[in-house]
């Protein structure tokens, strides 16, 4: 651990860190006065519990103890649940196509800890179960296509549906033939009569809808496993990528009530949020959208106008503050926190960006510029909302962060050594590596072509969500209040708060988490106006994931708008493992890397198990505007495709990564004058 | 991919759907279309209209020297002169073979049987997977050439067993590339006709996987053994299926 006087007010202690994790260890802190009773409850409260207002109540968040147990009492998230929020299974039509013969509930036994057979036939189990999980499979067409193979009587009387069911039971092109017409049907809306008669589909989705919410209910355990009801919306003008996954708060009394709004209604987003506004007058239910992949958006996921390209309003802002309270910052397709062009002087901006830069979703359109990158990466998309923010009086773009793994094979396998791929095409096998995924042709406007490969995925990631129970309810009303962060497929546990009284002692404090919601907001909250001549300050710490790599460091990332108006953003290193010093340009040195690729090992002889930091921003402007979101970096470690290498005993071309830092990235606290 | 990866890739031009086409629309001709056949390896500029206007197209030019790879191997391409795998078209694979597991249920348990057997030693590994230095495209063509010749000696393997009675016709599907075969009788001996568009009607199904083919060829592994194993299987009217079975076991012996 380094300390750099004047600039950073940093420390760090292993013993602090337990406590900020709930560990069970002898309160070492001054008893504090018994509290009067708290008014409100975390659980099920949707707007800040910690804020102001309640915290001046005296003791919203239950941080105070009473009697002899310190924790009596104490109402904050103590747990971190690691979930999955994208997971695709035999009812989406691309995976049913692509071979996935998975259902929902095979997907639930596998994200709760039991050993399924993959659709490729391999074995498969995770080395930990997950917490919870969201089968998200698309609205379009939601199990029709499976119908179609099955032969529901309601399609098969058409002459062009039947004759698709005869084809895909045919095998070679015949099968390969009917996918194409039947996915062409689908992109130019000329599909048969009977898909899009209400009176002849709309039973057969309401009847795939509830066996899927059924199955949800089924595997719903409150306080073991969450099986939350939700649904991708998949909208794609021109094959750019402003997917959102919806998320139910409620179980299937409410949800059964409606049917999933769905691209081929709408690919306006803001039809989506008018139709989540429905579903919650008419049912009395709660629904947030999580977005995703705006790496692959081509610079429309943060554009500064509507969806019919007009300037955006303060009622637009709003309206999508309410509705898209989350981005996923990476998943299987990558990384979009940022991009090397556009964030320069991060050293850590080329992650999970190579293959996925090369353009939109189907590389169906111009190459990804530098111009669309403001508003096509996550960082920038931050930024634009404080320039909105300024300019309309509500920020549009003002979301927390997650992240989740889109798997269309029904198995949330992503570790790096467990990683069963995207699709069914990429489980397990010596060659997986080399299919081309997607490419383009060479073209006079648009330039070369572009291949992506299956190396170029990521295994992927998860959502972490910081909630007082492991329900429904309790998961929901988290991402709701932004307490979650990202992580690449670690299951690191960090902290962060923001407040303006942090001292160096409570990141030594065996009472971490206290003295942050005591003090200060979490992850996804606000600062209001500073205090005359307080800067924010920032407690932030990370415990590794129990069976993965130690810690090479903690960032702080800061965005603002400067008096000029123009978005600025900067890195701080805040805590870091070893004795490392940062150089004349500032930067600390690398952590080391003990990676042994002809192995497929490494070894946590660098980095720390544990880091924490008080930090204060020491370029605070008391009327900026600004963002601040915790990095946590671990270090280097195998990737996926070295575990390949060795297991298969295969060689990859020079271009593949064979290791990488994994990481966490939290959802961001804003400071608004 | 996405459902909207899917539409895209259908409906835009040079799309995946429209490549299947084949490679007469690329304007390079296949082996049969006549004396000149030994000119399909030269790499001409291809005749699409998205690249009427220039002069490479470097994607487009692999698949059609795959084509031309194929015709000058030896393929017979079938009628309508569809020549498409996923060899040629790399990126259809996931639908190819996905569908594979739709019209054959757990065909794909096949590939992972075979590379565990590899694993375990008791099938050959592919030397390209070894040869970093070669990218994916190149390692596609040579598994072409090499599949095309085990599959017409697997074929040629079986024509001296003639005489065992009706055979129900039979269709080959490699699954990784998703390459389609059939085996012909002609004048009393059986002929591959590699890289076909798919089964016939009343076709048994194999689904197997190149190394397999190399072990039976290579008199390491009989069908029978292949099929017990996993890393065969047939599909079809039980009937049928068994007669294939009974056909290709006795004729398939491990030497």
């Amino acid at each position: 651990m380094n300390r750099v006087p004047g600039v950073f007010q940093l420390a760090a202690s292993a013993a602090a860190i337990l406590m900020a994790f709930g560990a069970s260890v002898r309160a070492q802190a001054p008893k504090p006065a018994p509290a009067p009773e708290p008014e409100v409850a975390v659980k099920g409260v949707v707007d800040d519990p910690y804020g102001a207002e309640n915290r001046a109540k005296g003791d919203a968040a239950g941080t105070k103890a009473k009697g002899y147990s310190p924790y009596a009492g104490r109402r904050y998230p103590t747990r971190v649940y690691f979930g999955d929020t994208h997971n695709h299974t035999s009812n989406s039509g691309d995976a049913f196509m692509a071979g996935d013969r998975l259902t929902p509930e095979q997907a639930y036994r596998f994200a709760r800890g039991e050993e399924v057979v993959s659709s490729t036939g391999v074995p498969a189990k995770l080395s930990r179960p997950l917490d919870f999980l969201v089968v998200a499979d698309h609205a379009e067409g939601l199990g029709v296509i499976t119908q179609l193979y099955e032969g529901n009587p309601a399609l098969t009387s058409d002459p062009t549906l039947a004759g698709w069911n005869k084809a895909m039971k045919a095998g070679g092109d015949e099968s390969a033939k009917a996918q194409a017409e039947l996915t062409k049907a689908q992109a130019m809306g000329t599909l048969p009569a009977p898909v899009k008669d209400p009176k002849v589909v709309v039973p057969i989705m309401k009847s795939v809808w509830q066996q899927y919410t059924a199955t949800a209910e089924k595997f719903n355990e409150p306080g073991r496993f969450t099986a939350m009801i939700g649904y991708e919306w998949t909208s794609v003008p021109g094959g750019n990528n402003l997917h959102r996954n919806v998320l139910f708060r409620d179980n299937k009394d409410k949800a059964d009530q409606i049917l999933p709004f769905s691209a081929w209604q709408s690919e306006d987003p803001e039809k989506l949020w008018a139709w989540m506004d429905a579903y919650e007058k008419k049912t009395g239910g709660r629904l947030l959208a999580i977005a995703h992949n705006a790496n692959l958006s081509n610079g429309r996921m943060f554009e500064l106008v509507d969806f019919a390209g007009k300037p955006l309003t303060k009622d637009y802002a709003e309206r999508r503050a309410r509705f898209d309270v989350l981005q996923e910052i990476i998943q299987t397709k990558g990384a979009s926190e940022t991009h090397p062009l556009l964030s320069p002087n991060d050293e850590f901006a080329n992650f999970g960006t190579a293959g996925w830069e090369y353009g939109n979703l189907t590389l169906t359109d111009k190459p990804l510029g530098k111009a669309m990158m403001p508003t096509n990466y996550i960082r920038g998309g931050l930024l634009r909302g404080l320039e909105q923010q300024a300019k309309l009086g509500a920020n549009p773009f003002k979301f927390g962060v997650v992240g989740s793994t889109d798997v269309h094979n029904s198995l949330t396998a992503i570790d790096e050594d467990n990683f069963f791929g995207k699709m069914p095409i990429q489980e397990p096998s010596p060659e997986r590596w080399e299919h081309k995924s997607k490419e383009s042709d060479w073209d006079a406007k648009l330039g070369p072509a572009r291949t992506r490969y299956t190396w170029h995925y990521m295994a992927a990631g998860y959502a972490a969500v910081w909630a007082t129970e492991n329900t429904r309810e309790a998961l929901w009303d988290a991402m709701q209040r932004k307490e979650v962060y990202g992580t690449s497929g670690t299951r690191m546990s960090v902290r962060f708060f923001g407040g303006y009284d942090f001292t160096a002692a409570d990141a030594k404090s065996r009472q971490l988490a206290d003295a942050g919601y005591a003090k200060g907001v979490p992850m996804g909250g606000d600062l209001k106006a500073a205090p005359a001549g307080k800067a924010p300050t920032f407690l932030v710490a990370a415990l590794k994931d129990s069976h993965g790599a130690n810690l090479d460091r903690i960032q702080i990332i800061k965005g603002w708008v400067d008096a000029s108006g123009k978005a600025q953003e900067k890195i701080y290193d805040v805590s870091w493992s070893g004795s490392r010093k940062p150089g004349k340009d500032g930067k600390l040195p690398a952590v080391g890397d003990t990676v042994d690729v002809a192995t497929a090992t490494w070894t946590n002889t660098i980095g720390a198990p544990e880091l924490s930091a008080v930090w204060k921003d020491p370029d605070f402007k008391p009327n900026q505007r600004a963002f601040y979101y915790a990095r946590v970096i671990e270090i280097p470690t195998p990737r996926w495709t070295s575990y390949d290498q060795v297991r298969f005993g295969v060689k990859m071309n020079k271009d593949v990564p064979m290791k990488h830092q994994e990481r966490a990235w939290t959802s961001p606290i804003w400071y608004t004058p | 991919m996405d459902v909207a990866d899917l539409v895209h890739a259908v409906s835009a031009p040079g799309s995946a759907a429209r490549r299947t086409a084949g490679c007469r629309r690329s304007g390079i001709p296949l082996a049969h279309d006549g004396p000149n056949a030994n000119r399909q390896l030269e790499l001409k500029p291809l005749a699409s209209p998205r690249h009427h206007a220039s002069p490479r197209a470097p994607r487009r030019a692999w698949q059609a020297l795959l084509c031309a790879l194929a015709a000058a191997v030896g393929l017979t391409a079938a009628a309508g002169g569809a020549c498409a795998c996923g060899l040629e078209d790399p990126s259809s694979i996931a639908m190819r073979r996905g569908m594979l597991n739709i019209a054959y249920p757990q065909s794909l348990h096949v590939g992972t049987a075979v590379w565990q057997a590899q694993l375990a030693g008791r099938l050959p590994r592919d030397p390209l997977a070894q040869r970093a230095d070669l990218g994916p495209e190149a390692r596609a063509a040579q598994r072409l050439v090499t599949a095309t010749a085990l599959l017409q000696r697997f074929a040629a393997g079986l024509g001296g067993t003639q005489g065992t009675g009706p055979r129900p016709s039979v269709a080959i599907v490699l699954t990784g590339p998703v390459l389609w075969s059939r085996l012909d009788l002609t004048f009393g001996e059986v002929h591959a006709q590699v890289h076909v568009d798919g089964p016939r009607g009343g076709d048994v199904v194999v689904v197997t996987e190149m190394p397999v083919i190399e072990a039976i060829v290579g008199g390491r592994m009989g069908f029978a053994e292949a099929v017990a194993s996993g890393v065969a299987r047939l599909y079809g009217p039980q009937d049928s299926v068994d007669a294939v079975q009974r056909w290709l076991d006795a004729s398939t012996r491990r030497s």
